[in-house]
């Protein structure tokens, strides 16, 4: 009789082989993600300084901004002014407008103004970290929606991994603290245990929290479960059944009609006044006007994301009219959809200090080795399996050799990404998708320089290309733009700008851990070959005539 | 008896012990698939049909689902792995969608 252990590793081993490759591709992606602004600025130095908000300027902004924003769409039902956060060191005012039209489409536009109310200056068109970080679940080349349901399902099997691994575990607590090095198999399996021990609380939380954020596309017979009376009424999945079920989940009423009668000046003033009276300590990061110059017009003043782990923000609604505050949301979870709402503010966490957000990148770093170990443990566990002289199946002769171009290949990619921002022609059409499209041509290159030559020998061919390539990337940066190392890193008397120097800090750090991975897998590959060279000496030699 | 004898009745008496098939056990596709499909199923089903018999607002019980079905989802994963055969654990994740439906028929989707 089979024990649970033994069905969990078998469930381990299959899970995680399955899509390792893709899990390991979502999770160094996703790394990047908690650098996305950082990398956004990094990728557009031409960029002109960030606003500054402050109390005296916040009403003339919003002021501001809501004219443009009539300018471009007037009498929309909605308008949404965003003024840059304390991370995204934004220069730019942005603007979201809507309406909704009488077929209950949404007819949408959007904007970016500087302070002085003019357009952005010219900077270069970059995918950014903000679609670098989105491929992590949208997988870039696909719909989004099918990315969705994609990644809710290779994170299904991560979680399923993740729990099986657990289950398979006898020492859990001492395999912490064991490596073995120079041991082959066991060595693997010992960086195995101590990457995915070492995060395993993050790796849980970014499993589960990463299936709730996609959880309303993956799961949306659910809905259809739940609201199964709407559908049948409705005669299926009509836009009005699912306008019907939006309004319910939402909460949110129907539109509400202009009446045509004219409404008096916002007064931003007072509200501000008002939203730090009802929200103390509590920032504005976004103003959202209905019906602008209606006397049915309402302002919701929202407070940052980023100040507080619950990812819905506390808002302060009022009638513009009768100036009445009408709605009052503080940082508190208040049911079901707050829990999940801390959950994926935990899985962004947007909420992060520059501490904790190295500890989340370096513990996505961990997740994204735990899975590359796991995947070259498969390999070299089948290898051991082999008898002397059996010759190994193709599919792991094949696994072997994608492995290292899948797990090599993919940062040598990523590193090609930052080199394309700097050195693509700045006019060029569809340049962020260029910017991409080098990033995948590049991973699809390393599979295929993997495909043609021995693992050992490949390891250390693409693992000396990631350490170089990611090196360079300062001096690259140094040589092709003015946000450089020389410039952004803080000196006594300088600020400088540690957001932009992190950047190329990170780069250097990651270069010298594939240089530190490289002279491992060369000293192998040395070893390998010298052991190689006594067998055949040995063999070659006469063999002892035994004693008369 | 001479010494060669006694050595072959030994090998005889154990048998090496066979060493391990360099692919491992066969990939478990039969698991595999009740646990991806049926099991998304079942942990739709189910998670809808629990939330639609408590006291709670729709929208709330919705939310609900959405939260405790990933949970349901890894539980059965687990069990179809741990299960004697896959067809045993296809019977019960067929037998748990069928239950789970007709409670939801009951509550929510009014008897059809």
């Amino acid at each position: 009789m089979e024990t649970l252990r033994q069905s969990m590793t078998w469930m381990h081993t299959w899970t995680g082989l399955l899509f390792g490759w893709m899990l390991y591709f979502m999770f160094l992606t996703g790394s990047a993600g908690y650098y996305d602004t950082e990398i956004d600025r990094w990728m557009q130095p031409e960029r002109p300084p960030a606003i500054e908000v402050t109390d005296a300027n916040r009403v003339l902004l919003f002021e501001m901004a809501l004219e443009r924003a009539e300018e471009a769409m007037p009498k929309a039902d909605e308008h949404r002014i965003f003024l840059p956060g304390d991370r995204s060191f934004s220069p730019f005012i942005s603007i979201f407008s809507s309406t909704r039209n009488a077929d209950d489409t949404v007819t949408r536009s959007s904007l970016q103004v500087l302070a002085d109310g003019g357009p952005p200056p010219k900077t270069r068109e970059t995918a950014g970290g903000q679609r670098l970080y989105r491929m992590h679940w949208t997988y870039h080349y696909i719909p989004r929606f099918l990315g969705e349901i994609i990644a809710g399902v290779v994170t299904m099997f991560m979680f399923a991994a993740i729990i099986s691994g657990i289950i398979t575990h006898k020492k859990i607590f001492k395999d912490f603290f064991t490596l073995r090095l120079g041991k082959g198999q066991r060595s693997w399996l010992d960086s195995h245990n101590i990457v995915s021990v070492m995060s395993l609380p993050f790796q849980i939380m970014i499993t589960f929290s990463g299936l709730l954020l996609v959880v309303t596309t993956f799961f949306v017979p659910i809905f259809m479960a739940q609201y199964g009376d709407v559908l049948i009424a409705e005669r299926g999945i009509t836009p009005q059944a699912i306008s019907q079920i939006e309004r319910d989940i939402t909460g949110r009423g129907d539109k509400i009609e202009r009446t045509g009668k004219p409404a008096p000046q916002i007064d931003f003033a007072g509200m501000t006044a008002t939203f730090e009276t009802e929200l103390p300590g509590e920032k504005i990061s976004y103003v959202t006007v209905h019906n602008h110059g209606d006397s049915t017009s309402r302002v919701f003043m929202t407070a940052r994301l980023e100040d507080g782990v619950l990812r819905r923000s506390p808002t302060v609604g009022f009638e513009v009219a009768s100036g009445d505050v009408i709605r009052v949301t503080k940082r508190n979870v208040r049911d079901t959809e707050d829990v999940i709402n801390v959950l994926e503010g935990l899985h962004e966490g947007l909420f992060a200090g520059p501490i904790l957000r190295i500890l989340y990148f370096v513990s996505g770093l961990l997740g994204a080795a735990m899975i590359a170990t796991g995947l070259v443990l498969w390999t070299k566990k089948r290898r051991q399996n082999l008898r002397k002289g059996e010759a190994a199946e193709r599919n792991l002769i094949i696994i072997e050799r994608i492995n290292v171009g899948v797990i090599a290949g993919l940062a040598i990619g990523i590193a090609a990404y930052f080199y394309a921002n700097r050195l693509l022609p700045v006019g060029m059409e569809g340049r962020a998708d260029m910017e991409l499209n080098v990033l995948f041509l590049t991973w699809l290159a390393m599979v295929v320089h993997s495909l043609a030559r021995p693992p050992q020998k490949a390891w250390i061919d693409q693992l000396v290309v990631a350490a170089n390539i990611f090196m360079l990337i300062p001096v690259m940066n140094a040589l092709t733009s003015s946000i450089h190392l020389g410039n952004t890193l803080p000196l006594p008397g300088r600020p400088g700008d540690m957001a932009l120097a992190g950047v190329d800090l990170w780069m250097l750090v990651i270069g010298a851990g594939f240089a530190y991975a490289a002279r491992i897998a060369a000293r192998k590959e040395a070893n390998t070959r010298n052991t190689e060279c006594k067998t055949k000496k040995v063999e070659k030699a006469p063999a002892p005539q035994p004693a008369e | 008896m001479n010494e060669a004898v006694i050595i072959s009745e030994k090998a005889k008496a154990k048998p090496a012990k066979p060493k391990k098939k360099a692919g491992g056990r066969p990939p478990p596709w039969g698991r595999l698939i009740n646990a991806t499909l049926l099991g998304y199923v079942a942990s739709a089903l189910s998670s809808s049909a629990f939330t639609s018999l408590l006291p709670i607002p729709r929208a709330e019980a919705t939310f609900m689902s959405l939260l405790i079905a990933g949970l349901i989802y890894v539980v059965i994963f687990i069990y179809v792995f741990a299960v004697k055969t896959w067809q045993k654990g296809l019977y019960v994740l067929l037998a748990l969608s069928v239950i789970s439906a007709l409670i939801l028929s009951v509550t929510r989707w009014e008897l059809i």
